[in-house]
């Protein structure tokens, strides 16, 4: 179903209701998340989303932000532990479909098509990334991906930039958590912030700012 | 979530089917932003105000996300805006024109306290004690200087207040009003989502 004929607002409404009702963000983190990215429009950089999934997320991203879109992902699903996987990168071939619907996803709602990079992000390197971050959404649910992830976008993070940990705070794994306390950026670590979700309760995401 | 902590993607839908009802008199990233700061202020002491709630359409929103134990404090005039002074300015005069009359049928919002009355005339009775966020959506110098006369001093430490169409071009009357009640409060302002044309001061 294409959505190209929707206003800007109702493109964005309809995102927004797409992501909540698929499950993928609950209200309180799907109006943080907006909000964050609005925090970073005057940030230099790009946006770049790790573990886009099949990339509704992204585009509820891409709606309200005029920035370029960066998406990762090994499509399908979440990364895995695969630092002992030593699998050629990047290939071709079966993945292919899964990326491919995210750039329908994308055209069908006029957005411009994101950079779209698959595979495991343990290999990942500096020539997959934009050359300033403004704000990045990880959404790795493992530690050694979080851990690999920080590594590699910090030194590209601009200053003012925001990094959102998804599954932080979540009540079941400590995953992000562990992948966060194991990564040992140069300089000091940035503080995380823990957003309050609807009603008083703890939010599932952190984020810190690049000072 | 649910106010007893548990995910509900009913309630999710029921929230976003409200933000739909409220775009248009508000635009998506403003809605947004109110509501992350009132997530961000559940636990500061006060209530929930409005001033220039309209139809309520943003006032329903703020009440569904309200944490537990507070109130929701909805007001307008429901008699449209007050006439635009001097201050304001013949943009504002022309906008308000074009905007025909704000002028609607008090408005019924579940779970929240709707005052009918023109802003300067509120008596204690019918203001919070204390305030933990406010949004203010006046428009012009007079409704946003009175409104202003009666957060601030109720503002708990932390506490946010957003004035709507701070940045529109047509509105001047806003930020002059700002400008005269800032001085006298510890207030930090955050124009940031300044995209959103909205301003939010926090108490400090």
């Amino acid at each position: 179903m294409t959505h190209r004929k929707l206003t800007n607002h109702a493109r964005t409404l309809r995102l927004f209701e797409l992501v909540i009702d698929g499950g993928i963000l609950d209200y309180s983190r799907a109006a943080t998340l907006s909000h964050l990215l609005m925090q970073s429009h005057a940030t230099p950089g790009e946006v770049c989303e790790f573990g886009c999934i099949k990339g509704h997320r992204a585009a509820f991203m891409a709606s309200l932000t005029e920035k370029q879109m960066w998406v990762y992902d090994e499509f399908p699903g979440p990364a895995l532990v695969a630092y002992e996987r030593r699998q050629p990168p990047f290939i071709e071939g079966p993945l292919k479909p899964e990326a491919e619907l995210v750039s329908e996803l994308f055209a069908n709602f006029d957005l411009e098509v994101p950079h779209i990079v698959e595979g495991d992000f343990c290999y990942l390197n500096f020539s997959h990334l934009p050359e300033q971050i403004a704000f990045a959404h990880v959404d790795t649910e493992n530690s050694d991906t979080t851990k690999t992830v920080l590594d590699l976008i910090w030194p590209f993070v601009s200053f003012g930039g925001i990094v959102v940990l998804n599954q932080f705070n979540h009540t079941e794994t400590d995953n992000v958590r562990k992948g966060y306390e194991a990564w040992q950026p140069d300089g000091e670590k940035p503080p995380l912030q823990h957003p309050i979700a609807t009603h008083g309760q703890a939010s599932v995401h952190a984020y810190f700012v690049k000072a | 979530m649910t106010k007893d902590g548990h995910p509900d993607v009913e309630y999710d839908r029921h929230c976003c089917d409200l933000m739909k009802n409220a775009v248009g008199m508000q635009s998506f990233g403003r809605l947004v932003n109110l509501a992350y700061h009132l997530n961000q202020t559940a636990q500061i002491e006060g209530d929930i105000v409005e001033f220039g709630c309209n139809q309520g359409n943003t006032g329903r929103l703020l009440v569904a996300l309200a944490a537990p134990k507070k109130r929701v404090w909805l007001y307008d005039s429901f008699e449209g805006l007050p006439a635009p002074t001097e201050t304001d300015g013949i943009a504002a005069d022309d906008l308000c024109h074009q905007r025909g009359s704000m002028a609607v049928p008090p408005c019924e919002v579940p779970g929240a306290t709707v005052v009918k009355g023109w802003f300067r005339d509120l008596t204690l009775t019918q203001l919070p004690h204390t305030i933990s966020f406010a949004h203010l959506d006046g428009d012009l110098y007079e409704s946003i200087s009175d409104s202003l006369n009666l957060v601030l001093p109720r503002l708990s430490e932390g506490a946010v207040c957003f004035i709507d169409d701070f940045f529109h071009p047509r509105l001047p009357g806003i930020r002059e009003a700002l400008l005269v009640h800032f001085q006298n409060y510890k207030l930090v302002m955050d124009t940031r989502g300044e995209r959103a044309q909205h301003v939010y001061l926090v108490k400090q």
